[in-house]
């Protein structure tokens, strides 16, 4: 099974509950997970750890791609990528918009992205690289649209990878306060 | 010159420039420390209240944001509960804010939002297409936080890209703030939620409707919350006497602990050494007497909202002394006159405040301004939201408020509001249980924000600044290719 890293779980989630937000938490032993993603991907199988919930929203991966360390004295571009260290993650459908996903693409950082989708469990079967026609391409630009908008960190840690500071994020918003001291 | 005074002077110019640096650190300290008293802790408070009110979107900011193109990325710095994020749904909208509680509200409407301090954004450069900042960077104590902010904002903007930037102004329309900087009261009375509690009129959000039901004087209204549950008329409070007993109530609004005293006292002080035209002041309070309509209940008044204050202060700083800048008459004078500090001392001192009064001359008639500022407030665009449209009927109200409020305004006499300030001082914190929410503003001169860009802030250009309801707004483009 593609991106699967568990072995198949036992039930499968109607589609019809596809519509509200599935949260997933990750083992202890921190093995990623798979998720069932919306609609357009079709129903996948469920790792039994998948909990329903009401779920409110979250921190995408298209903000993550855009946030960097703030702290004082790191090295040029050493605060970014931050290392996202997900405890919460939810996944949500949102509609699916080709020429918007198509305008952020050239936005992205994208070797940024791909790791973050990596470490949050969904090894995105995104190629390295934006392909030159991507823009035509529906099933390149859903694939993305699902990385960066439907994946949700609810509960977690961005890390900065220079000095290894850790900013919180608590109910879905990251907080990226330095204390005086940092600052 | 010989080596003794070349010693001596070299040594005195190091001395000064540590002291010099002690100064710039503790001048940052400082700001930080105003900013946390009288912005973020004022929001951390007050946030649930934002929740309810059904707060407009600025025109002007609104069709800022729709003529962004589709799939632009967007951010709102200072967004508050977010209210300009799902204004255009064709780009990605970032908001960020420094107060969580604000954030909160804005995350559960399913807002992307973040906390981060404006000075130190957490964006790398050049990710976004268009950046605002509403009603945000007038509560910043300095000039060099000011443009700090801005420049963090032109450094997250891709070349081309615009800001929108929108500041509360000096000038206003019906009123004129004394001095720049100054500490507005919060205002519980503007909040819908406490209407639908004291008005009984169940509308949430609409203050001129509110007032056209109840059909009292909008001034009272917005003035003081415990005037209002008490339904008092403006003309019981004419008596001074009244006033005596109930003086104390009004200026507990004032929260003046010992330890707030001092750290104001100092405050002030440090300030005023570095600030020049449009530092921060020492300053006696102003009587409010005038606006504040005593309770009948001082338990009720306890538990009411803070009555916006007019309190004037003693322009100590250079140049400024007891200047006010007036358009109109005096009548028509503004309220917003707050400044630090609250010294204790000058309460107690009868005399300065007399003075002051005199000074002041007929700021008493601070009411009948009030009266149309209450319920139109054209004030920074957070509170704009409360007062808009009310701007007619605050106009229509006004002849009728300013003459009730003529008879009003002598019965407060400074006498009577310090009187009541002595007595305040002497009570115990029991009774001084109201916590006076005060916002720190830095208001902005005319073409003093495109000043500060022109100057300050070379990577921006501006490309148009108007004057919109009592808020300068410039649109600004990042410069390059």
């Amino acid at each position: 099974m593609v991106g699967t890293s568990k072995p198949a779980p036992l039930n499968h989630v109607p589609r019809s509950m596809t519509s509200s937000p599935l949260r997933v938490s990750s083992p202890r032993h921190g093995c990623p997970v798979t998720v069932v993603t919306a609609v357009q991907s079709g129903a996948a199988p469920l790792s039994p750890e998948v909990t329903q919930t009401g779920g409110g929203a979250g921190m995408k991966l298209l903000t993550h791609n855009l946030l960097c360390s703030n702290v004082r004295g790191l090295r040029p571009g050493g605060g970014f990528p931050l290392r996202i260290q997900a405890s919460d993650v939810s996944v949500r459908p949102v509609p699916f918009n080709a020429a918007f996903v198509a305008r952020l693409v050239p936005r992205l950082r994208w070797g940024a992205l791909l790791e973050a989708a990596e470490s949050l469990g969904h090894p995105s079967e995104l190629p390295p690289e934006p392909a030159p026609d991507y823009e035509g391409d529906e099933a390149f630009l859903r694939r993305v649209h699902h990385v960066l908008l439907e994946v949700e960190v609810l509960e977690g840690f961005l890390q900065c990878p220079d000095s290894g500071r850790q900013f919180p994020i608590s109910r879905g918003i990251p907080n990226m306060l330095l204390s005086e001291e940092e600052a | 010159m010989c080596i003794e005074c070349k010693v001596y002077s070299t040594t005195v110019r190091f001395l000064l420039y540590i002291i010099f640096l002690r100064y710039v650190f503790r001048m940052e300290h400082e700001a930080t420390q105003l900013e946390k008293q009288h912005v973020h802790s004022v929001y951390e408070n007050t946030a649930a209240y934002f929740n309810d009110l059904q707060s407009k979107a600025w025109p002007r900011v609104r069709n800022f944001l729709l003529e962004q193109k589709p799939g632009s990325l967007i951010a709102d710095i200072g967004c508050g509960t977010g209210k300009y994020l799902s204004v255009n749904n064709q780009v990605y909208n970032i908001g960020c804010d420094y107060c969580g509680p604000l954030v909160e509200i804005a995350r559960k409407k399913d807002e992307e939002v973040l906390v981060c301090d404006n000075l130190n954004l957490p964006f790398r450069d050049q990710c976004f297409n268009a950046v605002i900042s509403i009603g945000v960077i007038h509560h910043f104590s300095t000039k060099q936080r000011r443009i700090k902010a801005i420049k963090e904002m032109a450094r997250v903007l891709i070349p081309g890209g615009q800001m929108m930037i929108y500041v509360w102004a000096m000038e206003q329309k019906n009123r004129r703030f004394e001095k720049q900087d100054v500490l507005v009261p919060w205002n519980k009375a503007l909040c819908s939620r406490h209407f639908s509690e004291s008005n009984q009129s169940g509308d949430k959000g609409e203050f001129v409707h509110a007032v056209k039901s109840q059909d009292i004087h909008p001034a009272q209204l917005v003035i003081s919350d415990c005037s209002y549950q008490t339904n008092l008329q403006p003309e019981i409070d004419s008596k001074h006497s009244h006033n005596m007993d109930h003086c104390l109530s009004r200026a507990c609004c004032m929260k003046i602990s010992e330890e707030e005293n001092r750290f104001y006292s100092a405050l002030g002080r440090s300030f005023r050494s570095w600030f020049f035209s449009t530092s921060l002041d020492e300053s006696a309070l102003r009587k409010q007497a005038d606006k504040m309509k005593p309770p009948k209940n001082e338990g009720d008044w306890a538990n009411s909202t803070v009555p916006i204050q007019h309190s004037r202060h003693c322009s100590l700083d250079l140049g400024h002394r007891g200047t006010l800048l007036k358009e109109q008459s005096l009548d028509d004078d503004d309220v917003f006159v707050e400044s630090l500090s609250l010294k204790k001392t000058q309460w107690s001192s009868a005399t300065d405040a007399l003075r002051d009064l005199s000074l002041n001359g007929g700021h008493q008639s601070v009411a009948q301004s009030k009266s149309e500022e209450a319920s139109c407030i054209n004030g920074p665009v957070e509170d704009r939201d409360y007062s808009c449209g009310c701007n007619k009927d605050g106009a229509g109200k006004s002849n009728a408020s300013k003459s009730s409020f003529k008879r009003t305004s002598t019965t407060d006499s400074t006498d009577s509001a310090l009187d009541s300030a002595v007595s305040v001082g002497d009570q115990t914190d029991a009774t001084l249980d109201t916590k006076a929410f005060m916002r720190y503003y830095h208001v902005f001169r005319e073409g003093e924000l495109c000043s500060l860009v022109e100057e300050s802030v070379p990577e921006l250009q501006i490309l148009s600044s108007c004057y919109d309801h009592g808020n300068w707004c410039i649109i600004a483009e990042k410069r390059g290719t």
